[in-house]
């Protein structure tokens, strides 16, 4: 049986899962099981592939997707439903906010399993700040305040190659995942409340986002940092902050980082979960239902979950988490309020889209040749684009 | 994972570089391995740089015994190590307080198909130790670039490899395509046909075909398939070819490129189908939802196949034609009497089988004769037009019509009876009874038009279609005989020839009543 996982800033999550796999392999010995890391737009590729010519182009007998992956990806026929592979799945077991999640849009057919979730959040160095004299509570309450801690850093550090900010993952350019908290605390959104319309281009969006850039234009946030490759960056000593979803540590140490939510009056809470879904056309299903079963179970999934720093989805697990988490207090703040991207066909894209958007302004600022006119065009353009795919799908 | 450790055991024992890989990402894994049992490496990422946008891009790493993709993307510094061992194309081996580093750079001239040309592919390898391990030798670094300068000029041949199976699936594609599109001759079925072709041998998330109607101005939405191949009608696609009118009529127009098409033009393609220089249609071709790039090789073969495309849709559309005109009556749009005759027989056989009954409705243009020989052959032919017309809108899908002879028309009516055809025929009637043709040069100025109907119906009249057909005959005659403009069934007729042979009076003029009859 061949396992497809979503590749992962930490590599502390392939290490958990070669854990979880030795478990399971002495559970069922006669199970063979092989897995495969892919970058998101790889599996995405990957998958298409598949659907293109399924005789030539493999695919997984078990997948970890994105939850909004799942209404696509069932509509165009690639997922089992969990019903077939698994005996018996409880929703009830699961957090309300994740069983949309699981299901395509206007469907009550169960295609993923939720796995692990995480949220983004803002981790800062409490060392940095007091040394500043800046409180995290007052100073990062908003974004304006936020822009202006990050210049208090930037002229209290000279250090060389000391950044403000910095992004969690080596991906170096700027993502929709941490683009749209900032696009709600405007009161935009991707789409419109009824999901007919793509709203990107609407003013609350656009500031929205353009708060997003605003770190990097003023050169608080690098990007492409060189730093990543060269083993960095050293987190302790060259940012007071980050953009993640994971306390940063360098490898081997424990993390000096607090997390507090991502500065913003926004109502809500992005919430991202990682689900589990059994390809349609495997010819193991039979096995992809046990290690399904057994992987999403409480304490499998819980301590698989811990090994690498994210939570449960299972409702008993991520509440004991919850609990159990260093900055408990941010995490519930966080998760008090969550909220999930759309789960419908043409969501995937539409994130596409927008990143694509963000992957071009990235590399405009780090060029120092950004104009706000391009990005704006590539937004409605983008807009249009969505606009068209709701028309079809 | 198999196939790499044949690369590795290969490169262990020989000392020689593998020459095959299954796919790029064997390729990647074994060359991975390779370099972290070579020099004892903990990690080892493999980058190629990305010239366009000056970016060291991640394609595969390996750490604690697993290899994985992962995404980064690095801007180094003019002064970086990076940057410098990529300029000197010779290892690098530094050390920081992340750990030790060496740096194999690589650079192999290699075709490019999307670049269609010559383009190189450069990268470097990064392996890494921790601080308390030793730090890379130069007879490390030196091993490490002969060894995975080989490696990677393998990759040559794996790219080659790939390219073959390219060749070999397109040789494949134009073989059956191009048959299928030779021998595309029924309509449906051939646009179905078309459509799975390049479904199975492309793969586009979407392909949509539209044909021109010419009539109509329009564009037609024929049938859309899905990436699965699956096929469904789009006949609802109705598209006015007026310019500004919609993207699509503008690009069948030869208007069209601005700053939207030029963001489609990855993913979408627009083909315009054209039949010696006229252009019958539109195959549209779209990853919109994947938003995956049209490959340039797929291009360039999608459009060598449009003329082909186009001539098979045009050979498909002549063949309708000819067969359209064999079938039908073009002034009317009636079936003519050879189809009617087919499809008798099947109805018959269909009401006999399930015992289900059969109506025929004869009718005939009264006075017709007349009125070609009076106001000329225009009129007379404007006349079959217009009651045509009346017949084709009111009869049900099963329903049957045809232009029989002359002025005659054939109605077949399955699973109605006698009464239901009479309700039919009074309503055609009246309808017929409301054409006014004008007639120019004429005291009368406007000419009406009346039917004379004979009905019969299986199993009540006739046990046979010959005997069917000579009832309904038979009842047409005794309207015609009693003055015309009037509905008879032929149950009525034998009740009343019954009657008047039983009084022995002769049947004679219009003052005799027919049951049920009235006049119209």
């Amino acid at each position: 049986m061949l396992i497809w996982l979503l590749s992962d800033c930490d590599t502390g999550k392939f290490a958990a899962f070669k854990n979880l796999l030795n478990s399971f392999s002495a559970q069922y010995p006669d199970i063979k099981v092989d897995f495969r890391a892919l970058t998101r737009r790889s599996m995405w590729q990957n998958l298409f592939a598949h659907l293109r010519d399924s005789k030539h182009r493999e695919s997984a007998d078990l997948l970890e997707l994105p939850h909004s992956w799942t209404a696509v990806f069932a509509r165009l026929g690639l997922l089992a439903e969990v019903g077939g592979v698994l005996e018996s799945f409880t929703p009830a077991r699961y957090p309300d906010f994740l069983k949309k999640g699981c299901v395509p849009e206007e469907s009550d057919t169960v295609f993923s399993v939720p796995w692990w979730m995480e949220a983004p959040a803002l981790f800062y160095r409490p060392e940095e700040f007091s040394k500043r004299r800046l409180c995290p509570e007052a100073d990062l309450l908003d974004w304006e305040h936020f822009l202006g801690t990050c210049e208090r850093l930037a002229a209290g550090n000279k250090k060389r190659g000391f950044y403000p900010l910095l992004q969690g993952d080596g991906a170096g350019r700027l993502s929709s995942s941490h683009a749209l908290p900032c696009v709600w605390n405007r009161g935009g959104d991707v789409f419109s409340e009824d999901l007919n319309r793509c709203t990107l281009g609407k003013d609350e969006a656009v500031k929205g986002l353009q708060d997003y850039l605003e770190p990097a234009l003023r050169g608080y946030l690098p990007l492409f940092n060189e730093a990543v490759f060269e083993g960095g960056p050293f987190y302790e000593e060259v940012c007071a902050m980050v953009f993640g979803a994971r306390a940063p540590a360098s490898p081997g140490r424990k993390s000096v980082f607090k997390a507090v939510r991502l500065p913003g009056p926004r109502k809500k809470e992005l919430v991202c979960s990682y689900n589990l879904a059994a390809a349609a056309g495997s010819p193991n299903l039979k096995e992809a239902g046990l290690f399904l079963k057994w992987a999403s179970a409480a304490d499998n999934s819980s301590s698989f979950a811990a090994a690498f720093g994210v939570f449960p989805c299972l409702k008993a697990g991520f509440e004991e988490a919850l609990e159990d988490a260093r900055e408990g207090q941010a995490w519930r703040e966080i998760f008090s309020a969550p909220a999930m991207t759309p789960n419908i066909t043409i969501y995937p894209t539409a994130q596409l889209l927008l990143d694509r958007a963000l992957w071009h302004a990235s590399l405009r600022i780090a060029r120092q040749t950004y104009a706000r006119e391009d990005f704006l065009k590539e937004l409605i353009i983008a807009q249009g684009e969505i606009d068209y795919l709701l028309s079809l799908y | 994972m198999k196939k790499s450790k044949q690369l590795l055991n290969g490169l262990d024992s020989a000392g020689e570089p593998p020459v095959f890989f299954e796919s790029r990402e064997a390729f990647l894994k074994g060359l991975l391995e390779t370099a972290s049992k070579l020099v004892a490496a903990e990690r080892v990422s493999f980058y190629y740089y990305d010239e366009k946008n000056a970016l060291l891009r991640l394609m595969m790493r390996r750490s604690g015994g697993a290899s994985f993709e992962a995404e980064e993307n690095v801007r180094q510094g003019r002064n970086s190590p990076a940057a410098s061992a990529l300029a000197a194309l010779k290892p690098l081996v530094f050390r920081n307080r992340a750990g030790h580093f060496l740096l194999t750079p690589f650079r192999i001239e290699i075709y490019s198909a999307s670049a269609n040309r010559e383009a190189p592919i450069q990268g470097l390898i990064k392996l890494e130790r921790s601080l308390k391990k030793r730090r890379f030798s130069p007879a490390e670094a030196a091993l490490a670039q002969e060894r995975l300068g080989g490696f990677m000029r393998s990759y040559y041949k794996a790219e080659f490899v790939a390219l073959n199976r390219k060749y070999a699936k397109n040789l494949a594609a134009i073989t059956e395509l191009t048959e299928i599109f030779a021998n595309s001759l029924r309509v449906r079925e051939s646009f179905k046909h078309i459509l799975t072709g390049i479904q199975t041998y492309f793969g586009f998330d979407r392909v949509r075909l539209y044909l021109i109607d010419e009539k109509a101005r329009k564009l037609k939405g024929e049938f859309s398939s899905d990436i699965r191949g699956q096929i469904k009608s789009i006949a609802y696609e109705e598209i006015p070819l007026e310019s500004g009118a919609h993207r699509f009529a503008d690009i069948v127009l030869g208007k069209n490129s601005n700053t939207f098409m030029e963001r489609y033009k990855d993913c979408v393609l627009y083909l315009p189908l054209i039949v010696q220089g006229v252009t019958i249609g539109l195959l549209i071709v779209d990853n919109l939802l994947s938003q995956q790039k049209i490959a340039p090789g797929e291009l360039a073969m999608l459009k060598s196949f449009a003329g082909q495309i186009g001539l098979a849709l045009d050979n498909v559309r002549l063949f309708d034609k000819v067969e359209e005109l064999s079938l039908y009556d073009e002034l009317t749009k009636l079936p003519l009497r050879r189809y009617f005759n087919q499809r008798f027989q099947e109805e018959f056989y269909r009401a006999e089988r399930f015992a289900t009954p059969l109506a025929v409705i004869w009718a005939d243009i009264d006075y017709f004769k007349e009125v070609n020989d009076t106001y000329g052959h225009q009129i007379g032919d404007k006349v079959l037009k217009e009651i045509g017309r009346v017949i084709l809108s009111n009869l049900r899908k099963i329903d049957f019509p045809c232009r029989y002879g002359g002025d005659e028309i054939i109605i077949l009516l399955p699973q109605a009876s006698g009464e239901e055809a009479r309700k039919l025929s009074r309503r055609l009637a009246e309808e017929i009874a409301e054409i006014k043709i004008p007639v120019p040069f004429s005291k009368a100025r406007e000419l009406a038009v009346s039917l004379s109907v004979g009905i019969s119906t299986f199993p009540a009249d006739a046990a046979s279609m010959e005997s069917l057909l000579e009832k309904a005959d038979d009842a047409l005659y005794w309207v015609k005989s009693q003055g015309r403009g009037r509905i008879a069934l032929a149950s009525e007729v034998k009740a009343e020839k019954s009657r008047v042979e039983g009084r022995g009076d002769r049947v004679e003029g219009r003052g005799d009543r027919v049951e049920g009859e009235e006049k119209v």
